[in-house]
């Protein structure tokens, strides 16, 4: 069974608030697709538009071409996994076979399917416990069962790993993965935590205030994202963001009296892009390194001057706040390079930056440039 | 001058028959942050409250500036306490929100002015002062209750967890704000929270409360290197920790631990952990073959990377890892046991997810822990 989940010029408005604005998404067959933002952005309202469980107020829903935009939940043939378990005071066997019953599924259909999706997820010795026996892993473990053993077309996840502990969470979240794989199906998954989306996801939709900012594979959104909201929104700390002047006629990109760097290419380019002086300089905290000394700038790097505001322990790193000419920076770095380094607040430091891990933002539309 | 700007001695407070805090001594040095980091329910509230003198305690002394201020009322003691709601006037605007206590306070108005620019620029909320408060995102409104907080000049802030309900981004970003008031305006506070990072990155000392008693005290490194038992080394890694179990038996070579769990072998201490040769040879523990806990932090291990291993080598399942963007945590399973390794994200370029790989663990990195008490060892 394939299904192939398309979103067309989707408006969703509730009273006055618009909950998602004109929203174009493509979800391919066999996908595990994630949709990803801070609570608040629309992503669960648009799992619920895809389930059929809210009507758009403009724009069509298809599922494999065919207009499913008025079609009633329960038509679509497709299984919400929510956040929080609702099982029945029974064993896990009537909890998988449930929703065959209730569809007349015949007797020994139903004892071959729940074996199979008992096994798929290791669920097979507890078929015969009581619900309340189990750990809350297995509880959600049931909740999926539940979802898969009806053979829907799709399924959507609202956030259903987050009331499981640390160490349940990453087990379950790596068999859900291997799980995709083998029942080959696609999977929508809503999450408001980056790392979930990060390690799970084949691809990632960034939603912000009612809007997809980006769409694409995590490292995708990683490196190369398309607006200030993506590159701070991704990684912790997010990317830094530097408002930075471009010298037309020296052809080069400053920070106050100093040079970040000299190219006719880069600033003929952004001249082209930008009705403005300045340009936002993005470069992520990991890929900065610190130095004491300043050292020739060697090719591929730009040096720049800083002074240590503040130094933050994080336990497996240190968070270094770094202000250059006023402005901050992040800078990211393992606990035995920063006790190598052996750096204080005040002090004077020299970060070297590779010139190709650093982007370009339009300081106005604060989309992505280069 | 008195050592410390606030000192609690022996403070102990019971509600009914349950002790909520049990003989606390604690010292606070002006200008410094001191974080109580414990699990809900481990009695910070309690603490906090008793030192603003909103709860009076059954037992024990506070002392500011080496006086006693038990009988001292709330508004006499120069405290501010900022609770885990920071909820402001939405009607009002931000310029007058940060001004109420000040009002209260009947400051002059061009005093007040200033006082309120000044801490609005500090916290990056000058362009949103004419703004009406239920027109803010949450990160703002956190700011500008912060600002509301701060505004006022007392000698000693309380904080009891501020960043809670808050979302991730946000909380980090406020996080580091914090900081910054701390380093650059030099106020003393307190600072209660129940997460690990946010206490490491925040203070200067953190002590750790646990069931109403302090359980270790010390500069954040000094606490997340050597946690003082298994339970806090857990909680400072949210779980993440990886643990080997073993005993200690003496052998002709010397001293050795022979591993139980999640592999079977005995190493000698000296090849593997020599910083531990000294503290296990004591007598009582490797006659006796305590049995321990060998803990390892994920970011001391390392996977199958080409070079040889100087630790202990496992060889494990890749069942999965966790993309933190900047590198991975691969989680690696051997007998029911998940181990848990930071790595770059070239790793996954090898295709290494489901085959079995080596796993590396640095035991010269270990803290290593009497399995029946839960305490650490070696400890002076």
């Amino acid at each position: 069974m394939m299904v192939n989940v398309r979103l067309k010029d989707i408006t969703k408005v509730f009273g006055k608030v618009v909950a998602v604005r004109n929203m174009n998404l493509e979800i391919k067959d066999k996908e595990f697709f994630a949709i990803l933002g801070p609570s608040g952005c629309g992503k669960t309202t648009t799992l619920r538009i895809i389930a059929g469980l809210e009507k758009p107020t403009k724009g069509r829903v298809y599922f494999d071409n065919q207009d499913v935009t008025n079609l009633p939940a329960k038509f679509r043939d497709v299984a919400m996994v929510p956040q929080f378990y609702a099982l029945y005071p029974t064993t896990v066997y009537n909890n998988i076979a449930l929703p065959l019953r209730s569809r007349g599924v015949s007797k020994e259909e139903v004892r071959q399917r729940v074996k199979e999706v008992a096994e798929l997820l290791g669920l097979t010795d507890k078929l015969n416990l009581h619900i309340d026996k189990l750990s809350i892993g297995d509880k959600q473990k049931v909740s999926l069962a539940r979802a898969i053993v009806r053979k829907p077309k799709l399924y959507l996840l609202d956030e259903p790993l987050t009331i499981l502990d640390p160490v349940t969470r990453i087990i379950i979240r790596s068999e859900l993965k291997s799980l995709q794989k083998r029942i080959k199906q696609t999977i929508i998954y809503v999450t408001h935590d980056q790392i979930e989306a990060m390690s799970l996801a084949d691809r990632i939709a960034v939603m912000n205030m009612g809007v997809i900012e980006q769409v694409g594979t995590p490292y995708e959104i990683y490196d190369k994202p398309s607006s200030r909201f993506v590159g701070w929104f991704i990684g912790e700390p997010g990317m830094n963001f530097i408002e930075a002047e471009i010298d037309k006629h020296g052809l080069a990109i400053k920070l106050g009296n100093q040079e970040i760097l000299r190219s006719e290419a880069l600033v003929s380019k952004l001249v082209e892009n930008i009705n403005n002086d300045k340009v936002v300089v993005g470069i992520r905290p990991e890929y900065i390194h610190v130095e004491k000394s300043p050292r020739e700038n060697s090719n591929g790097y730009t040096i720049v001057k800083g002074v240590v505001e503040l130094i933050e322990f994080t336990g497996t790193h240190y968070i270094i706040l770094v202000s250059i000419n006023g402005k901050e920076v992040k800078i990211k770095m393992n606990v035995d390079e920063y006790r190598r380094l052996n750096i204080a607040p005040k002090e004077d430091v020299y970060l070297r930056i590779p010139l190709d891990k650093i982007l370009f933002f339009d300081p106005e539309s604060e989309k992505r440039i280069l | 001058m008195a050592k410390y700007f606030l000192e609690l001695r022996n403070i102990t407070k019971k509600y009914g028959d349950k002790i909520v805090l049990d003989n606390i001594n604690l010292g606070v040095r002006r200008g410094e942050m001191l974080s109580l980091l414990g699990p809900p329910g481990s009695g910070k509230t309690t603490l906090l409250k008793i030192i603003a003198g909103l709860e009076r305690q059954d037992k024990g002394d506070i002392l500011m500036e080496g006086k006693v201020i038990n009988d001292l009322p709330p508004y006499q003691r120069g405290v501010a306490m900022v609770f885990e709601t920071l909820a402001l006037y939405t009607h009002m605007t931000v310029y007058d929100n940060i001004a109420s206590p000040l009002i209260a306070a009947k400051l002059p108005k061009e005093v007040m002015d200033k006082k309120i620019k000044e801490i609005a620029k500090f916290l990056k909320i000058e362009h949103l002062l004419e703004r009406k408060a239920d027109k803010l995102s949450g990160g703002e409104r956190q700011r500008v209750a912060l600002a509301r907080a701060l505004v006022k000049d007392v000698a000693l802030y309380l904080f009891d967890e501020p960043f809670v309900n808050l979302d991730a981004k946000i909380r980090s970003a406020l996080r580091t704000e914090f900081k910054k008031l701390k380093t650059t305006l030099g106020k003393t506070s307190i600072f209660a929270t129940p997460d690990p990072i946010e206490a490491l990155a925040l203070s200067d000392y953190i002590a750790v409360l646990y069931n109403g008693k302090i359980i270790q005290y010390g500069t954040p490194i000094e606490i997340y290197d050597k946690p003082i038992n298994l339970w806090l080394a857990r909680y400072l890694t949210g779980n993440m920790l990886n643990e080997l179990y073993g005993r200690i038996v003496r052998q002709d070579d010397g001293i050795a631990i022979e591993l139980i769990s999640p592999i079977k072998k005995k190493i000698l201490v000296k090849d593997y952990a020599p910083n531990y040769v000294d503290v296990l040879k004591e007598k009582d523990i490797a006659d006796t073959q305590q049995e321990i806990v060998i803990t390892i932090n994920p970011s001391k291990s390392t996977i199958e990377s080409g070079q040889e291993c100087h630790g202990l080598e496992i060889e494990a399942d890749i069942i999965g890892y966790e993309n933190h963007g900047s590198e991975l945590l691969v989680f690696a399973r051997i007998n029911d046991t998940v181990l848990k390794i930071y790595s770059s994200r070239d790793i996954l370029s090898r295709d290494i997810i489901g085959t079995k790989s080596k796993i590396c663990l640095d035991l010269t990195k270990a803290v290593i822990y009497d399995k029946k008490t839960g305490k650490v060892l070696g400890d002076t």
